[in-house]
Order: structure tokens, then C-alpha cells, then sequence
């Protein structure tokens, strides 16, 4: 799409602010260029979040649903992926304690998946596997910065602690998991960290 | 952590990665990278880091989602299922905790009000009944010569009634018949009237009044007390001092004042002092008097007539035997009368006060006044006398509600611990 000399005029020309601006006064068609924005990066967002891929799907439209609902709430001064996120988050969380309240009683968990057995091809597994066990925040925290690509300012606006907080935990999540791919046998690792066994 | 050998941090590296230094910063690590191969290493790892965690792909999202949030867009659906507005618990307990001020404002507000009411009736029906009517109050014309009499008092210092006389028997001619003689014989001599006391005519009031007063002495008072019922030819029914030890004392006494001097001996005991409180009532005893006076006439008729009987012994011993004892039934029944009518007049003809005296208290210094040491050494000792006593209650409470406590923390402990680790293990799941 081209620009004029009064500006960009076109839905993919716009930044995300200025088409949730103008959802918020009634266009339908901003808010489907932000839908196409999104999708992916949200239906991943849950993908590596929870096993089942369907919840994941389900998980993701409630977060559009959200943004069709908050369409008056949003402040222009905040980030729109920073505020897309963030309910994300939140849909994320209500999912996780109505589980684990249903979990109390059922002692199951339905969606959590038993893991496949661990195969060398299997990287994605072996990587949830491993992500699994970081702790909470510092897992957050990695996942957001290596797969959604937020800024140390955006994760911090996201999970609501300081950015001094989020270069601290990325490090040290960084570094677990790169000690629990190490305690794993080189035949367990599915190609991941093959180049350091060969430098 | 920095050191001279490694000015860089580890974390500085992995944020100039991460493209968040500043441009000055970048080329401080950036520097140090070229020269410092520990670093360099350490760089490169991070990297392959990066580069496994990139092995973790997704699927596409499916066409599923397009087609249920436009559907949703289109159906307006997500308008009509507005997100219910949670209340924060702080918010409830804000609102419960000011209902709770509410409602114990409303209730300290009310039961006072209602006591008072209560005490305002009360207080409203006393004052009806003590003010007296203007009408009372200029109906009483005193007589001079009633005014001056003077009062002869009785062996037991109650003032007596000038004799009223019985009558003369002798001038009357009852019927001989002892039942229910009511009339005298046709040339009756001089009537019942006769005895009937010579008052007024106008209703007959007993008065009360009640007189608090805050003196500065009550010695000095009782003088001048005394010395208003010599003027006012007045007395003392009962007199009662209190000298508490730390508090001030008091002075109650009934008197009784001649009705006519009632006014001006009240101007003199008010001047005594400050008057706290002071009220007023009458009863009019008229229609008592009257019914007393004719019951007294009749039983003196009765009682002459019998004498007239018992004068002509005409009758076989026993009648007069009778008729003896009749008159002294009679007799006890007449003087049962007549001292109700002297006291009934005595009520009227002398106003009963009922006067408390209260002295203004002043704190007397008992010997030397203690030191400011010994104070805070007398505070000391109520103070760990205090902490004992609270401790002692405290192991007193625990040892009466311990064991119930813990009776019902096992009871609901146990499942609320268990239904908790369920809980958190399953979000450390999730």
C-alpha cells in the first residue's frame, strides 16, 4: 500500500494504536487488520502455554472477544501490544485457577497432557518439558521475550514488575534452562545444543 | 557482577543481544567482547541459546478462529455478554465496614433518644402535677388572725388544732333506738355543725416541695436554716447530715412550714445558696376533709345518743352492758377520726419541704503532696500489675477456648491443608 503526502491511509499502514483508535469509533475494518496482526502471535501465545491445542484456540477468541468488548476502555497512552498481552495474560490465569480449583476436587487435570516420550526429533516437546520447570515468573518472563519478542519494557508493563526485574529473571531463566537441557543425554536432546557439543 | 578483569556484566551481554542498551552502552560490551575472549564465549552461547529456543514452533493458527471471532463481530454477541464487573473484596469490605458504622450511628442515636422520651414523660408529668394551678395558687386567702395564732405543739412536736370541742351532749335528745340513728328528735338542740372547725370556705391544698441547693457551708447554712423556722414558725420533721470521707457533704431535712409563711420562707432558703432544682405540687384534700368531718359528726351523734341510752338504764344488765361497749367502739372509732382529721389539716396547714443541701467539694490536701518519683513509681507498680493481671487473663482465656480452638482447627484444618496442596500443585501444573 502507498502512502500519500497527507499520510498513511490504509489499515496496514497504521500502527496499532491508531487502529484501535479507530475501532474504538466504530470501524469495523481496524479492528480486522489488528485480528490479522494478532492471530498468530496469541494462538501461540497459548500453544506453548497450555497442551491442548483446541483450549489454546478457545483461549485465543476470548482474548479477541475481550478487545471487542474493551474497545471503550482502551487509553491511548498505553501500548497496544502491551495491553493486548496483558489480557491475554489475565485470560491465561482465570483459566489456570478455575483448573486448579476443578482439580481439587477431580484430582486431574484435563488438560494437561501426559508428555510424549522423548525423541530426537521432538524438539518442541523436550523445550515445553524443560520451560515447565522453570519457575513461574522466570518462565514468564523467557517466554515472552523469546517467542512473543516483547522489550524488557513491555514484559515489565505486561507482568507488572520492574524492567530491572525482568533483565535479572531472563538471565537467570536463560541459564536453567540451558543447565536443564544440559542434564539431559545428548540422544534425549533432539538436536538442541548440538552446535556447543561440536564447538 | 562486574570486576576489573570483567568491567562487563553478563547480564549487560545478554541485554546488548537483546538490542535494550543504549548506544553508548553497546559499544562499551561491544568493546570489551573484542578483547575479552571469557565474554566473547560467553556471547556465543547465549546465542545458541537463542537459536534452540527457536526450534519450539507453533502450528498455524486455525481457519476455526478466523470464522468465530467474525462471527462474533457480526452477530454483535460480544456486546450483549458485558464482563461482569468484579468487586474487588476490598471494595466489600469498605462497604460492609461502613454499613457496620451506619447502622451503629443510627442505633447510638436512637436508644438515647428513646431513654429520653421516656425521661421527658416522665419529667413532663411530675412538673403537670407539681405546678399549681394560678387559680390554686390565689384562692388561699389567709385569714389574719390565722396567720399570727400561734401553734401549740404536742408531746410529739406536731402542732396541735385548737379544740374543736365534742359538742354538748347534753342539749341533744337522740332516739332510743341503737340501729342506724341518724336523726335527733324534733327540738334537737344545738346541731353537729357545731363541731365542725371553724376554716375557710375554698378547697383544701397540701403542699410539697422538693428544694436542692449547692451551698458553700452547711454549718453556716443549717444557722441560717435555723433561724428561717424560728421566723416563719416553722420545724423540722427529720434532719440527716453525710460527710463522706473524699466527697461533699450533704444535708437533707423535711420541714414543715406554716402554709401562709410558705412563700417567704422559700425566698430564704433559696437565698442559702444556688438552687439546683426545685419543684412545686399540691393535693387537695377537700373532699377527704369533708368526708372525714361527717363521718366524724355521725360517729359523735352516734356516740351521744348511746350515752343518752346508757344515762336512762332503763334495760336489763346485758342491754347496757351493750351499750357500753358500743360507745367505746364509738369512742375508738371517733378518735381514729379525729387524729386523721389533725393530720389532714395539719398537711394542709403546714407545707411539707423536702430540702437538700450539697456544699460545693474542695480537695483537701492530705499531708504532703507526693513527690514526682513516687508518682512514677506508684504508676510503675500499677502498670506491671496491670501486665500481670492481663497476662493471667489472657492464659485464663487460652486455657478455657484452647482446647475448642484446637478441636475445630483439626477438624477443618486438616481438609482446608490438604484441598490447599491440591491446589497449588495443580497451578504449578498449569
Amino acid at each position: 500500500m502507498s502512502e500519500n503526502e497527507d499520510g498513511p491511509r490504509t489499515p496496514a499502514d497504521k500502527t496499532d494504536e491508531q487502529l484501535m483508535a479507530a475501532f474504538a469509533r466504530g470501524s469495523s475494518d481496524a479492528f480486522n487488520a489488528l485480528f490479522a496482526r494478532y492471530r498468530q502471535p496469541i494462538y501461540g501465545f497459548f500453544c506453548r502455554r497450555v497442551a491442548d491445542p483446541s483450549l489454546a484456540e478457545e483461549l485465543a477468541q476470548e482474548t479477541f472477544l475481550a478487545v471487542l468488548r474493551a474497545q471503550n476502555r482502551y487509553e491511548a497512552t498505553a501500548l497496544f501490544r502491551t495491553w493486548l498481552y496483558t489480557i491475554a495474560l489475565s485470560i491465561l490465569r482465570a483459566h489456570r485457577r478455575k483448573s486448579a480449583f476443578r482439580a481439587i476436587f477431580s484430582g486431574a487435570l484435563p488438560e494437561t497432557a501426559e508428555p510424549a516420550a522423548p525423541v530426537a526429533s521432538d524438539a518442541a516437546l523436550i523445550l515445553r518439558e524443560a520451560v515447565r520447570k522453570l519457575e513461574p515468573l522466570d518462565r514468564e518472563v523467557l517466554m515472552l521475550r523469546e517467542f512473543e519478542e516483547l522489550s524488557y519494557a513491555e514484559i515489565a508493563a505486561v507482568l507488572r514488575v520492574p524492567v530491572n526485574t525482568v533483565r535479572s529473571r531472563l538471565f537467570r531463566a536463560r541459564t536453567a534452562l540451558r543447565e536443564l537441557l544440559r542434564a539431559r543425554p545428548v540422544e534425549h536432546r533432539a538436536g538442541l545444543l548440538e552446535t556447543e557439543e561440536h564447538a | 557482577m562486574t570486576t576489573l578483569e570483567h568491567p562487563v556484566a553478563p547480564e549487560e551481554i545478554m541485554a546488548m543481544l537483546d538490542e535494550e542498551l543504549s548506544s553508548a552502552e553497546r559499544q562499551a560490551v561491544l568493546q570489551h567482547l573484542a578483547q575479552c575472549a571469557e565474554c566473547a564465549a560467553m556471547r556465543d552461547q547465549m546465542q545458541r541459546d537463542a537459536r534452540a529456543l527457536a526450534a519450539w514452533r507453533i502450528p498455524c493458527a486455525p481457519p476455526s478462529l478466523d470464522e468465530k471471532v467474525h462471527e462474533a463481530m457480526a452477530t454483535d454477541t460480544w456486546r450483549a455478554a458485558k464482563p461482569r464487573r468484579r468487586i474487588r473484596p476490598l471494595v466489600w469490605a469498605g462497604g460492609g465496614a461502613l454499613a457496620a458504622v451506619l447502622a451503629l450511628a443510627v442505633g447510638i442515636s436512637i436508644v438515647p433518644n428513646l431513654a429520653l422520651n421516656e425521661k421527658v414523660a416522665q419529667h413532663s408529668l411530675v412538673a403537670n402535677r407539681a405546678e399549681p394551678s394560678p387559680s390554686f395558687l390565689t384562692s388561699i386567702d389567709v385569714p389574719p388572725e390565722r396567720a399570727t395564732q400561734s401553734v401549740a405543739k404536742t408531746k410529739s412536736g406536731i402542732p396541735e388544732r385548737p379544740d374543736r370541742g365534742k359538742g354538748d351532749a347534753d342539749d341533744r335528745m337522740p332516739s332510743l333506738s341503737l340501729l342506724g340513728a341518724t336523726s335527733y328528735g324534733s327540738g334537737g338542740g344545738a346541731p353537729a355543725a357545731a363541731m365542725v372547725p371553724d376554716r375557710p370556705a375554698g378547697p383544701m391544698i397540701a403542699r410539697q416541695v422538693s428544694l436542692t441547693i449547692l451551698v458553700k457551708n452547711i454549718a453556716a447554712s443549717r444557722t441560717v436554716l435555723d433561724s428561717v423556722l424560728a421566723r416563719h414558725s416553722g420545724y423540722a420533721a427529720n434532719l440527716t447530715i453525710s460527710t463522706p470521707p473524699d466527697g461533699a457533704r450533704s444535708f437533707q431535712a423535711s420541714l414543715r412550714i406554716p402554709a401562709p409563711q410558705l412563700e417567704p420562707a422559700l425566698a430564704n432558703l433559696r437565698a442559702l445558696g444556688q438552687v439546683e432544682n426545685e419543684s412545686q405540687s399540691g393535693e387537695e384534700v377537700t373532699q377527704q376533709h369533708e368526708d372525714l368531718v361527717a363521718r366524724l359528726r355521725n360517729a359523735r351523734e352516734t356516740e351521744d345518743r348511746l350515752r343518752g341510752l346508757l344515762a336512762q338504764r332503763t334495760g336489763k344488765l346485758s342491754d347496757v352492758l351493750e351499750v357500753e361497749e358500743q360507745i367505746s367502739e364509738t369512742r375508738g372509732n371517733i378518735e381514729q377520726m379525729e387524729a386523721e382529721q389533725q393530720a389532714l389539716e395539719h398537711r394542709v396547714d403546714y407545707a411539707s419541704v423536702e430540702l437538700q443541701l450539697t456544699e460545693q467539694y474542695e480537695e483537701h490536701l492530705i499531708g504532703q503532696p507526693l513527690s514526682a518519683g513516687m508518682q512514677m513509681r506508684n504508676s510503675l507498680v500499677k502498670g506491671v500489675r496491670n501486665a500481670g493481671s492481663n497476662l493471667l487473663a489472657l492464659a485464663l482465656f487460652l486455657e478455657e477456648t484452647g482446647p475448642t480452638i484446637l478441636v475445630w482447627a483439626i477438624i477443618f484444618g486438616i481438609p482446608a491443608w490438604i484441598l490447599v496442596r491440591r491446589y497449588r500443585r495443580a497451578r504449578a501444573r498449569l
